[in-house]
């Protein structure tokens, strides 16, 4: 070993080489890799250095040409390393330093004739190195300076007008004027010896890399692994053994003489310990200033995606993810907002304190939300302020997010979609965010996402199972645990209670088929949710009726909620254009909490028995539930019975008038209606058809015919066969019908049987070409009815069949033209004599 | 808001650029979602307000076609009873301060426009676009730095000029020449006096104005350094010289021995090395080459209004002005739906948007000023032509305009003064020459400057009884001009230029022309061929209608 300061190499040496291996590690880029170039000439300049100085094989000259050859390659490497830098393009230059840096050591290695390798002098027990410059030495120096002031002019231009560039220069610049001055101390007698030029190497190398830290290059963390522990510890254990062992062994051997025979397995021993504890200090020294933070991130990233995974609601999940961003990123304040799918809007589901001003919106077509879904990663306000995109930001959002104080945005992505986006305020202490931030945030977008996502879902499927599918409200039992919760929320406060159950709903579907019945329904169910809003819950309580939660209503206000809702209702049909439907009514029970019931039970019970009064007392009505009800009831039957019977009054005389009419005009039809009529009350009953039914049916079949009043009588009673202008003329008493029929309000019931009579039960009929079920099932018994009189009587065209034939008609045409469920049973009435075609029965029946 | 000056220093220079100058970069449909997106805000804003339920009269337009079909175009009148009492309350959004112009054939001699906060932001940011395009040699490379100087050539506040210093030192420390607040209380000519001698001692980094003004100014530049030949042995001069550092005197006297040697005048360009020279206004295309021989550079057009504010600027390439896409929301009318409501004014002419313009059609341009503008589908009275919808030398994507001329309805000489048919009226009745008849366009001389040419026809009676010369006519016009016309006036007390050109048709050349082509020619404007034809028949015998004469 040669001279005292052959530590200055070696240490030069393996942080070099440390340097080495992190940066392999870390992500490759252009400058990264001119910056390993620079660190292969710095390990080839300290290495020959260090092997030349420890006197190894093969000769002092080939380490001191591996030595030069990287000191020479150093500004060739230092100027590749600026260009990238500050991303210049110069190719030419680059390649002439390399050629010149070629040719100065295939001279130097032939001839020394730059500087030629140093000798070895004995100066008593001191060896050193003495170097024999001539003056063609001057050329090396011009050679570096010419480089040197390539770079700096480089750098100087490109930091001209940038204070920030100048800024991140200004290490590297320190770096290189250390590194001069080292090589100038090297001259100095006063340093003789010591390699101050080797150590201005090292600095100049960490400068660098403060330089392309502060450009934020790479992460420090990233370049901190177990591995360079390792590496660490076993260098520095070689290091200090290697000048300790002489030392133990002869402190063991004056010391513990007894052991000295062992001495080699005590200094195993100790070599071990050693590197045990020297290993557990630096990595304990490594976690704690490189890698602290990491670890708790990573802790905090586990235990959220651990408790998300435990979660399906998405209000935890939500806690869950502003907690452990406000805790690790230690923010402000957090705000997660989530689309909502019906506004197209990203709305506040979640903040960190519920004192937080939840008042932002951002809408779906915001440059923030194109931005985070077009980078997928982080958005920082600042940056974003600096986009075009940000030019189409609203002044009054500009204004939210200052209020807010937001400095930072992250998405939370599925797939393609944006399912949500985090806000951040600004950090404790006003800190900026950094690298980890975003990369912390990038994780959680990950974790987040998928449980936001799957939450949704639930809540999706939640809300479905406790929805009714036709109306889109709460069905039955959730009505109950709606009620129950209110109940309990309100407790001592009023709760109020709306039944509404619609007049005549069956009878509404058997006139116009199920389908016609669900529409109504679900327009009854738009019209209650949006007048009742978020006052309260709307429920579908039964087939026909509706419940109204109204938590803090009184009677009276729960009353003029029910009264608005019901006008409405009853003005639905009434704007229908082709056809009248029956008006709609509904009939309404109100109760409330404490003011006349005392539990849920009473409370539902309560408004029940309301409806219930309300029909009695003629539909059409809201009742509020009151005790004195009870003894109202027989007033009620009265008032009941009464109106019954003005309704049946006007009605006869209605169909009184019109029948006559078109006797007058036409006596077959008129006769024709009266036999129609006595064919399809039979089989109503005979299909089961309550009373009220049966009387509909037979004033429809009266007035069926009706519009024929407006057909010209030439064609009613043609002999031939009708030109298609008189078909279609003959077609349009249907229509005619309606028209004089609508304008009778009290009959308008009867409308859906007229109309559907010509209707074929294969579809191809008219005037609406309905098919099957969905012609009322009234029109249906009117359509055999009809055709059964029409081809059993004689017309001016043909003369009459027998009933045996009429019914062999009815029966090849069931499931095309007719019913196929009616047609039996119209066939088996006739065969059986419960239906007589002689004229005598009929009148009977009149 | 951090300025302009902080991020020069903080941000690398391509962060800078592309803040300021991206929008260049944008592709057509990216330009679309920022002027959709904020037509938008601009629509709820303005429907909002009592201006606009007013205008709009019960109509409630939601999307931006709706908003084109039930709003029709405005003009100044449209807004005039509400904007001149200056009804804050009425407004979209408060504004900050009100600006004024003449308004040339109005009601009112002034014409004002509100500008709210965030309005004056984005005229700031757009500014200071312009001034960093304005010193760019290309594309991202830029020269603007703190403490640079600005030579004062603009009128000053309530006109919108005058918001260009405030604005600009909010954002960066300029120094303008002379100071602002001293600036304001000089005449027009002290202010240049005492402009270029301090720029003389500090150097002149920028200039800005109308194209016109800029050039008179750095004639008259010329002639104050041109001036020390004759004085030679003034005291007043060597003790001018004191007052200059060496290194200006060693740049004046370099100057006048260049100029020497090539035998020529001495130029601005000797003097100063600008950074960036920025002309406004109409008629910028006659001054622009004299522009360039003057000051070395060549001037950087922009488009800046009292009614839209800073809404397009050129770049490095001076081929042509691109509109930001945040100031204002732009339609267009094409040339001849123009003209046609023009002749009908209760024609609704059809309106195109940026993506749908066609390149070398002329558009009169209809603006909506954003973030809480006063004005809606606004005619500005500006004719621009599209000359590209992309530029490979420019690498953008996004349509690009040179600005023609102002909408025929009105001459504007030299960005200077407007002048209407009317106003053109009202000085022949109240100039009682015996003018029977008269039409007036506007030309240019063979220097390639604007002028006003009126053909007039006097009555045949006032022959004989009163001296009619073209010089008489002249003068005896111009007066009456600077009478009902104040900014005439200015044309000739700042510019020293006067733009009447007259030429006096023969009797009975306007009837001979209406009997030939069966209708007579228009008054305001005609085209330059129906010019040509009226010169033709001038020449042709014909009997001169003599009902003069009873």
């Amino acid at each position: 070993m040669t001279g005292h300061f052959i530590a200055v190499p070696v240490a030069a040496l393996f942080c070099y080489i440390f340097l080495m291996i992190a940066f392999m590690a870390a992500k490759k880029t252009k400058l990264i890799n001119s910056f390993l170039l620079v660190l292969v000439a710095l390990i080839l300049w300290a290495g020959g250095s260090f092997c030349m100085r420890a006197l190894l094989m093969p000769s002092i000259k080939f380490w001191y040409d591996i030595s030069l050859l990287g000191l020479t390659l150093l500004p060739v490497t230092l100027a590749n390393f600026f260009a990238e830098f500050v991303g210049s393009k110069e190719r030419l230059l680059k390649k002439i330093w390399f050629i010149l840096f070629v040719v100065i050591n295939i001279i130097n290695i032939a001839t020394g004739a730059l500087l030629a390798h140093p000798v070895l002098v004995h100066i008593g027990t001191d060896e050193k190195f003495v170097y024999y410059p001539t003056w063609s030495v001057v050329l090396l120096f011009v050679y570096f300076a010419v480089i040197f002031s390539h770079v700096l002019y480089v750098l100087i231009k490109n930091s001209e007008n940038n204070e920030l560039v100048r800024k991140q220069f200004t290490p590297i610049i320190i770096g290189i004027i250390i590194l001069f001055i080292g090589h100038l101390f090297v001259m100095l007698s006063i340093f003789q010896g010591f390699p101050t030029d080797i150590l201005s190497g090292v600095i100049n190398a960490l400068c660098i890399i403060y330089a392309m830290y502060k450009k934020r290059l790479f992460k420090l963390t990233l370049l901190v692994s177990r591995g360079i522990c390792y590496f660490i510890t076993i260098g520095l254990t070689i290091l200090i053994f290697s000048n300790a062992i002489p030392g133990m062994e002869r402190f063991i051997a004056s010391s513990f003489s007894d052991f000295s025979n062992h001495r080699v397995l005590l200094i195993a021993v100790l070599f071990t310990i050693a590197i045990l504890l020297l290993y557990h200090v630096i990595k304990k020294f490594i976690d704690t200033v490189f890698i602290k933070d990491e670890i708790v991130r990573a802790e905090n990233l586990k235990k959220f995606s651990s408790s998300v995974a435990k979660s399906l609601r998405i209000d935890e999940i939500l806690e869950e993810l502003v907690n452990v961003i406000q805790y690790t990123i230690g923010v402000k304040r957090v705000y997660v907002c989530v689309l909502d799918n019906t506004t197209e809007e990203y709305k506040i589901a979640y903040s960190t304190s519920p004192l937080d001003q939840m008042t932002l919106n951002i809408k779906k077509d915001s440059p923030i939300v194109r931005l985070l879904s077009e980078q997928g990663e982080c958005l920082l306000m600042k940056d974003f302020r600096r986009t075009m995109a940000y030019k189409s930001m609203w002044e009054e959002e500009k204004k939210q997010l200052i209020e807010l104080d937001i400095e930072c945005f992250a998405p939370l992505r599925d797939e393609d979609e944006l399912i949500g986006i985090i806000l951040l305020t600004s950090k404790e202490k006003n800190n900026s965010y950094t690298y980890d931030d975003v990369g912390f945030l990038g994780s959680m977008d990950t974790i987040g996402s998928i449980a936001v996502k799957n939450s949704k879902l639930y809540e999706k499927a939640y809300l479905e199972a406790r929805t009714d599918e036709l109306t889109g409200l709460l069905n039955r039992k959730y009505f109950y645990e709606s009620l129950q919760e209110e109940y309990e929320k309100h407790n001592n406060q009023s709760l109020a209670l709306i039944i509404l159950n619609i007049d005549d709903f069956k009878l509404f579907n058997q006139l116009y088929g199920n389908k016609e019945g669900d529409i109504v329904l679900m327009k009854i169910a738009q019209i209650i949710k949006s007048t009742v809003g978020d006052n309260g819950h709307v429920a579908r309580y039964s087939g026909k009726e509706f419940a109204i939660i109204l938590p803090l209503y009184d009677i009276l206000s729960a009353m003029s909620i029910a009264e608005n809702i019901r006008k409405q209702i009853s003005n639905i049909n009434k704007k229908t254009k082709d056809y009248a439907l029956k008006a709609l009514t509904v009939s309404g029970g109100i109760c409330a909490i404490p003011h006349s019931a005392s539990t849920l039970r009473q409370l539902v019970d309560n408004a029940d028995m309301a409806v219930y009064h309300a029909k009695r007392r003629g539909k059409n009505l809201i009742l509020a539930y009151s005790v004195e009800k009870k003894d109202l009831e027989h007033e009620i039957n009265g008032i009941e019975e009464k109106k019954k019977a003005d309704i049946y009054a006007e009605y006869a005389s209605a169909i009184y008038a019109l029948t006559a009419a078109i006797d007058a005009k036409d006596h077959y039809t008129f006769n024709h209606s009266k036999r129609v009529a006595y064919y399809a009350t039979r089989l109503a009953y005979a299909y089961g058809m309550d009373e009220d039914f049966v009387r509909i049916i037979k004033e429809a079949a009266l007035l069926h015919d009706i519009g024929k009043i407006g057909v010209p009588e030439h064609i009613l009673n043609k002999a031939g066969k009708l030109s298609e202008e008189e078909y279609e003329k003959i077609k349009d008493h249907v229509e005619n019908s309606i028209g004089i029929i609508r304008h009778l309000p009290s009959l308008d019931y009867v409308i859906p049987a007229v109309i559907g009579h010509h209707e074929r039960y294969d579809g191809n009929g008219y005037p609406r070409r309905i098919a099957g079920e969905d012609i009322p099932i009234s029109a249906r018994m009117l359509c055999i009815a009809d055709a059964f009189d029409a081809i059993t009587t004689q017309r001016a065209y043909k003369q009459p069949s027998t009933a045996l034939e009429a019914l062999e008609i009815l029966e090849v045409n069931a499931g095309r033209q007719f019913d196929p469920v009616l047609v039996p049973i119209f066939v088996h009435l006739v065969n059986n004599g419960l239906i007589n075609i002689d004229e005598e029965t009929i009148k009977m029946y009149e | 808001m951090v300025r302009f000056e902080e991020k020069l220093k903080n941000l690398q220079s391509d962060a800078v650029w592309q803040e300021y100058c991206g929008f260049l970069d944008l592709e057509i449909d990216e330009y679309m979602q920022i002027q959709n997106r904020l037509m938008i805000e601009q629509i709820s804003l303005w429907s909002k307000s009592e201006l606009g339920r007013q205008m709009l009269d019960g109509k409630q337009p939601k999307t931006i076609e709706e908003f084109r079909e039930q709003m029709p175009l405005t003009t100044y009148g449209d807004y005039a009873d509400i904007l001149l009492m200056k009804q804050d309350d009425m407004l979209p959004d408060k504004p900050v301060i009100w600006i004024q112009t003449t308004w040339e054939g109005g009601k009112n001699p002034i014409k004002v426009a509100p500008f709210s906060k965030s309005m004056l932001e984005t005229y700031k940011t757009n500014m200071v676009a312009c001034m960093v395009l304005a010193t760019s040699p290309e594309k991202g490379v830029f020269n603007l730095k703190t403490g640079d100087t600005f030579l004062y050539g603009l009128a000053p506040l309530p006109y919108a000029t005058g918001l260009v210093p405030l604005l600009l030192n909010e954002e960066i420390g300029i120094e303008f020449l002379p100071p602002v607040k001293e600036a304001v209380k000089m005449s027009f000519s002290e202010r240049n006096k005492k402009g270029f001698k301090m720029g003389l001692e500090k150097g002149i980094n920028y200039f800005f104005g109308l194209g016109s003004v800029i050039y008179f100014v750095s004639l008259s530049l010329s002639s104050i350094g041109n001036s020390g030949k004759s004085k030679k042995s003034g005291d007043e001069n060597a003790g001018g010289l004191f007052k200059y550092s060496p290194s200006m005197l060693f740049r004046i006297a370099q100057a006048k021995y260049n100029c020497k040697k090539e035998n020529r005048e001495l130029k601005p360009k000797d003097l100063f090395k600008l950074k960036g020279l920025m002309v406004v206004g109409t008629d910028n295309e006659c001054y622009k080459n004299d522009l360039e021989d003057l000051w070395g550079i060549r001037p950087m057009e922009m488009f800046a209004g009292t009614e839209p504010g800073c809404i397009g600027t050129e770049t490095w390439a001076r081929d042509g002005l691109y509109f930001f896409p945040d100031a204002c929301f732009y339609e267009f009318i094409p040339d001849d739906e123009m003209n046609k409501s023009l002749e009908d004014p209760g024609y609704q002419p059809k309106t195109y948007l940026m993506n749908e313009v066609i390149p070398n059609e002329k558009y009169e341009l209809v603006v909506s000023v954003f973030k809480g503008g006063a004005f809606v589908r606004y005619r500005v009275g500006d004719v621009y032509r599209c000359v590209g919808l992309e530029s490979n030398t420019e690498n953008t994507k996004i349509p690009r305009f040179k600005y023609v001329d102002r909408i025929p309805t009105m001459i504007d000489i030299a960005g200077f003064t407007r002048i209407s048919e009317t106003c053109i009226r009202d000085v022949v009745d109240i100039s009682g020459l015996k003018i029977l008849d008269w039409f007036a366009i506007k030309e240019y001389n063979k220097q390639n400057r604007p002028l006003l040419h009126m053909y007039v026809e006097m009555k045949p009676e006032s022959l004989v009884s009163s001296a009619i010369t073209k010089d008489i006519l002249r003068e005896h016009l111009s007066v009456y001009f600077k009478y009902v016309d104040n900014d005439y006036k200015d044309l000739q007390r700042i510019l020293g230029m006067d733009p009447l050109e007259i030429t006096i048709l023969k009797c009975g050349t306007f009837e001979e022309y209406k009997r030939q082509k069966g209708k007579p020619i228009k008054t305001f404007n005609p085209s330059s061929y129906d010019v040509m034809e009226i010169l033709e028949i001038q020449k042709q015998d014909y009997e001169v209608s003599r009902r003069w004469h009873f």
